[in-house]
C-alpha cells in the first residue's frame, strides 16, 4: 500500500542533505514530521530512533512487528519502543514495504557475507557508532534498525535475501513523532549487494514543525 | 543520477558475485544434505558430561555462564509455546547475540540444526548442535509487560523482557544491554502476504535444542510464552536446562563447516581466541 503526503516539500522547516555513504543524526520533537527521501532511488537508509528523555528507551523492531503481526514497515506502522510506547507513526509512504529484520551492515559481518577481502569497506554500523557518540551513546545502544527502501522478502520457507529495491527516484516515507526522539541515519554505503543498486547516492531529510 | 562511486566493471563483478553467493546460500551449497547426514544427539546425555541441570518453572527464568565448548540443552517436555534467549560475550558483554545478522548472513530466518548464532562482531556466539523443535523465532521477539497486557489483559504476568532485565542486572548489565532476542520453540513463519503466523504443524512436545557456546557466554533464558502463540491463556510449562561438556569439535563439525559463511564466521571467532592467547594458540 502506498500513501502520498499532503505536504509540499517547499514548506519544510528544516532540510538536510545527507551525502552518499554518510551518517546523520538529529532531534525531532513530538508532533513534528520527518520525511526521508530516496532522492535517486534504490538507496537503503538505515534508521534508528531513541527517546530523547532517556535513550535507554529506543525503537524495538521485534516489538513493533509483533504488535502489528506482520513482517514489514509501511504506511500505518506504529514504531514501538522497547517500553511499548509509540515513538513515531508512518503517515505516508510511496514505496509500500521496508525491512526491519535484517539489521545494519558492519565491517565485521561484511567479512562473513562477502569475504575477508571486503574488510576495508565502510559500513552502516560505523556510521551509527559515530552518530550515537554525539548523543552520549555507544555500540551497546545500537539495536536492530529500520532499513527504509531496503527490500528483504522473508519467504514462507524462511528464505531471506536482500533483493532489488522497489524505490524510484524521489520516493519517500514520512513519519509523525509521537514523542521527542533522536534519529540516527546511515545512508548505506554497501556495495556488495543490491540494497543500494550497487551505487550509493545522496538522500534528503525534511522536517516540519508541529502543526 | 549522480556519478557512480565505482566503475561499471566493479559494479558488474559485485552483482555477479552476489548472485553466486545467494544461489549457494539458498541451498546450491548443499547445506540441507549435510544436515540430513549428520547424526542427532542422544536423548540422554552421558552423566559424566553434565555440569548442571535445572528445571525452570513455567513463567520463571534461568541465567548462567556457559563456557566455550560447553553446550546448553533445553528440553521442552510439555510443549510450552516458546522460551526466549539472550547471549552476551562474558568477557566483553558489548558483544552479544545479533538476531538480524544471524538470519541475514545465513540467508534464512529458519535457524535450526547446523546453523550459527552470530554476534554483532561477525563471530559465532553459539551454534545449533541439534534442534528437534521445528523452529525458533528471530523476527518477532519475546513477551513484554505490554504484550501480556495486549494478549491476556494482565501486564503483571511474568514476561521475557523483565526477566532479561533481572538476569542482565546480575552481571552488572542494564536496560541498554537488553536488545533483540531469539525465542526458541516458537515456529513463527512469514506467510505470502507478510503476516507473522504460528506454524501449528510444529510438534513442540518433547522437543529439545542443543546450543554450543562458541565463546564464554552469559546466557539468559526466559520461560515465558511467545506473544504470537495460538493459545489465548497464559500457560507456560516447565522446561529443563542442562549445561554439558561438548569438547573440541571434529574437523567436519556441521556448524563450523556447513556453509561458506559459517567457515568465515569461525575464521573470525578463532582469530579472537588467537589474539587473546597472545598469538600462541595452535
Amino acid at each position: 500500500m502506498t500513501v502520498r503526503s499532503t505536504r509540499s516539500a517547499q514548506t519544510a522547516d528544516r532540510r538536510h542533505l545527507v551525502p552518499a555513504t554518510a551518517g546523520w543524526s538529529g532531534s525531532i520533537r513530538r508532533g513534528e514530521t520527518i520525511r526521508i527521501i530516496d532522492s535517486h532511488g534504490q538507496q537503503a537508509i538505515d534508521t534508528l530512533f531513541y527517546a530523547a528523555h532517556d535513550t535507554a528507551e529506543r525503537y524495538s523492531a521485534q516489538d513493533t512487528l509483533q504488535a502489528q503481526g506482520s513482517a514489514y514497515i509501511g504506511a500505518g506502522s506504529v514504531l514501538l519502543s522497547n517500553d511499548g510506547s509509540p515513538m513515531l507513526t508512518v503517515v505516508a509512504d510511496t514505496v509500500g514495504r521496508h525491512d526491519t529484520s535484517a539489521g545494519a551492515c558492519s565491517v565485521e559481518s561484511n567479512t562473513v557475507r562477502f569475504g575477508h577481502e571486503t574488510r576495508h569497506l565502510h559500513a552502516c554500523r560505523e556510521n551509527f557508532v559515530v552518530e550515537a557518540a554525539r548523543w552520549g551513546m555507544t555500540k551497546r545502544d545500537i539495536v536492530s534498525n529500520i532499513n527504509f527502501f531496503m527490500n528483504v522478502p522473508i519467504e514462507p520457507d524462511g528464505n531471506l535475501a536482500i533483493v532489488d529495491g522497489l524505490s524510484e527516484p524521489g520516493n519517500y516515507v514520512e513519519l509523525r513523532a509521537e514523542m521527542d526522539v533522536i534519529c540516527l541515519i546511515s545512508n548505506c554505503p554497501q556495495i556488495n549487494n543490491p540494497c543500494n543498486g550497487f551505487n550509493p547516492t545522496p538522500i534528503e531529510v525534511l522536517i516540519w514543525d508541529a502543526d | 543520477m549522480t556519478r557512480p562511486l565505482f566503475s561499471e566493471d566493479v559494479i558488474a563483478a559485485a552483482k555477479s558475485r552476489y548472485a553466486e553467493l545467494k544461489a549457494r546460500g539458498q541451498d546450491g551449497g548443499g547445506f540441507a544434505a549435510r544436515v540430513a547426514t549428520t547424526a542427532s544427539l542422544p536423548e540422554t546425555l552421558p552423566a559424566d558430561k553434565i555440569r548442571l541441570t535445572d528445571t525452570i518453572p513455567g513463567g520463571w527464568y534461568w541465567h548462567g555462564i556457559v563456557r566455550c565448548g560447553e553446550a546448553l540443552r533445553i528440553v521442552n517436555r510439555d510443549g510450552t509455546h516458546g522460551a526466549s534467549l539472550l547471549l552476551w560475550n562474558a568477557t566483553e558483554p558489548s558483544e552479544r547475540l545479533n538476531p538480524a545478522d544471524t538470519i541475514k548472513v545465513q540467508w534464512t530466518a529458519r535457524i535450526g540444526k547446523g546453523r550459527v548464532f552470530l554476534s554483532d562482531m561477525g563471530r559465532a556466539i553459539a551454534s545449533v548442535l541439534d534442534d528437534t523443535s521445528g523452529g525458533s523465532d528471530f523476527v518477532a521477539g519475546g513477551s513484554t509487560p505490554f504484550s501480556n497486557a495486549r494478549k491476556y489483559g494482565d501486564a503483571t504476568l511474568f514476561n521475557a523482557r523483565d526477566h532479561f532485565l533481572k538476569a542482565a542486572a546480575k552481571y552488572g548489565l542494564g536496560k541498554r544491554d537488553v536488545g533483540p532476542c531469539v525465542t526458541l520453540f516458537a515456529p513463527i513463519v512469514t506467510d505470502d502476504d507478510g503476516s507473522l503466523v504460528w506454524d501449528e504443524t510444529a510438534d513442540l512436545i518433547g522437543a529439545r535444542i542443543d546450543l554450543r557456546a562458541e565463546m564464554n557466554v552469559i546466557a539468559a533464558v526466559a520461560n515465558c510464552p511467545h506473544p504470537l502463540s495460538p493459545s489465548d491463556a497464559y500457560g507456560p510449562e516447565p522446561i529443563t536446562v542442562t549445561v554439558w561438556r561438548h569438547g573440541s569439535p571434529e574437523p567436519d563439525d556441521l556448524a563450523r563447516t556447513g556453509t561458506e559463511e559459517a567457515l568465515r564466521t569461525f575464521d573470525n571467532t578463532d582469530q579472537l581466541f588467537e589474539q587473546e592467547a597472545g598469538g600462541s594458540a595452535q
